[in-house]
């Protein structure tokens, strides 16, 4: 009786052991450029984003809002259209720009956002740079969503919003993630204040390095661009979130933070924007 | 002592468990960033090289990609700290100023000669004319709070390489211009060759109502160069009445902004 119980325990407790590492490590190990879709693959209802950053003619700004305020809809029904964000540089000598947009299909995503780039086209100085992804997570003061509906980061104006670019080494993809949704969890362990939301996007695919940095360093080996969207009310919260004025220095916080940057091809752009536009 | 099976048993299958969530669970684990070192890296390289670029036109981009593939990014090299490179602003190209502009930060000049050497032969094939490149030790650095976003002057804290930590302890200042990777942004490169003093720099940064941060250096030929940042940067007039007071100045949008990896 003693020996079938031990089984049973041990059986038991093998499965939690597995259960509990299936959650907080990587799936499994899969062959090389594939390790971001098995990410993506484990999401039922999958969102698509557009994120376009506009360089404006200066003093073609207003025409430009003007403009870009029409939205995104389009002719999207239902559940096609999801979300549109229009971002404004904080200062304004930089007549930059970004759209956020998030649909629940890739192919309307790229058509809609395609005329939206040509209906402002001339108002820029240089091609809009254009890129659609997937999101992968979400993180807001209620807790870490792996399958997001893309609502969750609410519809109000004012406040700041980070847009990160990053281009990881294939090879080293898996350590990127972890050591990033790391970073995620501990900021929002932190109960930041002003804390809105971040959310972490996914390339849907490896494009050419041209159509994935145009106008800065392009990646040698092909990969997928990594994003991370994220909202504070202030930017004096953004950067006390970021900045953390009470920790002591670790090796293992080292180890992570220095694996997370050596894994980036070539250096990462890290846009600070207000929201002017949220519907 | 035999101790019980079934205790033996259950301690055995449960120990594994107990350790793979206090590992995942340890406030250690759950700690990747750590953005403070790098930025106390910044702010202790008492030397650094501003360097001034005329990349012909329609080669900006292979430019960019030539500067990081043959600086410090992807070199261990200790003795540099950081860098940014700014291209000209829209409206700068009117007023005859279109020059792509490096600031490198370093912690000696024999690194910073090294870099500066080795990279030069390799963006040549991009530019129009040889570089101009100024070297200078740091006097000080210029942090401002946040008062530009809470809609009043800002008070500035002046910082000086391995002096006080303080502004990485306290809530003193901003340290948006320390942060590594924030692209976007106004930069502002003022060359002084005389007639100034560390004193009257710092009185004109005083009056810069969206200044984010800025390093003050100086030359071998008794002269100064500044850089700075902006959360909000001086309107037209007001950028053109601090370039009239420099003997050279040029203003710029961050392209790039790292540390060596």
């Amino acid at each position: 009786m003693h020996a079938n119980l031990t089984r049973r325990v041990a059986l038991l407790s093998s499965a939690i052991a597995l259960a509990f590492l299936s959650a907080t490590l990587p799936t499994v190990a899969v062959a090389q450029g594939e390790y971001e879709q098995t990410l993506l693959a484990q999401k039922a209802t999958p969102v698509f984003a557009q994120i376009v950053i506009y360089d404006v003619l200066p003093g073609r700004e207003a025409e430009f809002e003007k403009l870009i305020a029409l939205g995104a809809k389009g002719g999207a029904k239902g559940s096609e259209f999801i979300n549109d964000r229009v971002l404004k540089n904080i200062d304004a000598a930089s007549p930059q720009y970004a759209t956020y947009t998030k649909f629940g299909n890739a192919g309307t995503a790229q058509a809609l956002t395609t005329s939206r780039i040509a209906a402002v086209r001339a108002l820029l100085r240089r091609d809009a740079e254009s890129h659609l992804a997937q999101m992968d997570k979400v993180y807001t003061p209620k807790g870490e969503l792996n399958a997001p509906n893309g609502r969750e980061l609410g519809t109000s104006v004012g406040q700041i919003a980070h847009l990160g670019l990053f281009l990881p080494t294939p090879s080293r993809v898996e350590d990127y993630y972890a050591a990033l949704y790391k970073v995620k969890v501990h900021t929002l362990n932190r109960k930041p204040r002003g804390y809105i939301g971040d959310e972490l996007l996914i390339e849907t695919q490896r494009n050419t390095a041209q159509l994935q940095a145009p106008y800065t360093p392009r990646p040698r080996e092909a990969t997928r661009l990594s994003f991370n969207y994220g909202e504070y009310k202030k930017l004096e919260d953004a950067e006390d979130s970021y900045v953390d004025r009470t920790q002591e220095t670790s090796p293992e916080m080292i180890t992570l933070e220095r694996t997370f940057y050596s894994a980036l091809q070539v250096p990462n752009r890290f846009y600070i924007f207000k929201v002017i536009g949220n519907s | 002592m035999n101790r019980r099976p079934t205790f033996v048993a259950v301690r055995q299958a449960v120990c594994p468990v107990f350790a793979v969530c206090a590992l995942a669970l340890s406030p250690l684990a759950a700690r990747a960033d750590e953005p403070a070192m790098m930025m106390m890296n910044l702010v202790n390289a008492n030397y650094a090289e501003v360097t001034v670029y005329n990349v012909k036109p329609g080669q900006e981009q292979a430019f960019l990609e030539a500067m990081v593939d043959n600086g410090p990014y992807h070199r261990l090299m200790n003795g540099a700290v950081g860098e940014k490179v700014l291209a000209p602003l829209p409206d700068e190209a009117a007023n005859g100023r279109s020059a792509w502009v490096s600031v490198a930060r370093y912690l000696d000049s024999v690194t910073a000669k090294r870099v500066s050497s080795a990279r030069d032969k390799k963006v040549a094939e991009f530019l129009d004319g040889p570089p101009t490149r100024t070297g200078g030790t740091l006097v000080k650095h210029v942090f401002a709070d946040w008062g530009w976003e809470k809609g009043r002057a800002p008070a500035l804290v002046d910082v000086q390489a391995n002096g006080s930590d303080r502004i990485f302890k306290e809530r003193l200042t901003s340290l948006s211009f320390l942060k590594t990777g924030y692209t976007g942004q106004a930069g502002f490169v003022e060359f002084f060759d005389q007639g100034q003093t560390p004193t009257s720099l710092r009185a004109s940064l005083a009056n810069r109502s969206g200044l984010s941060g800025a390093s003050i250096y100086a030359t071998p030929n008794k002269g100064y160069f500044i850089y700075s940042e902006y959360f909000s940067s001086p309107s037209g007039a007001q950028r053109a009445s601090l370039q009239a007071e420099a003997s050279r100045a040029q203003a710029g949008t961050v392209e790039l902004n790292y540390v060596p990896r």
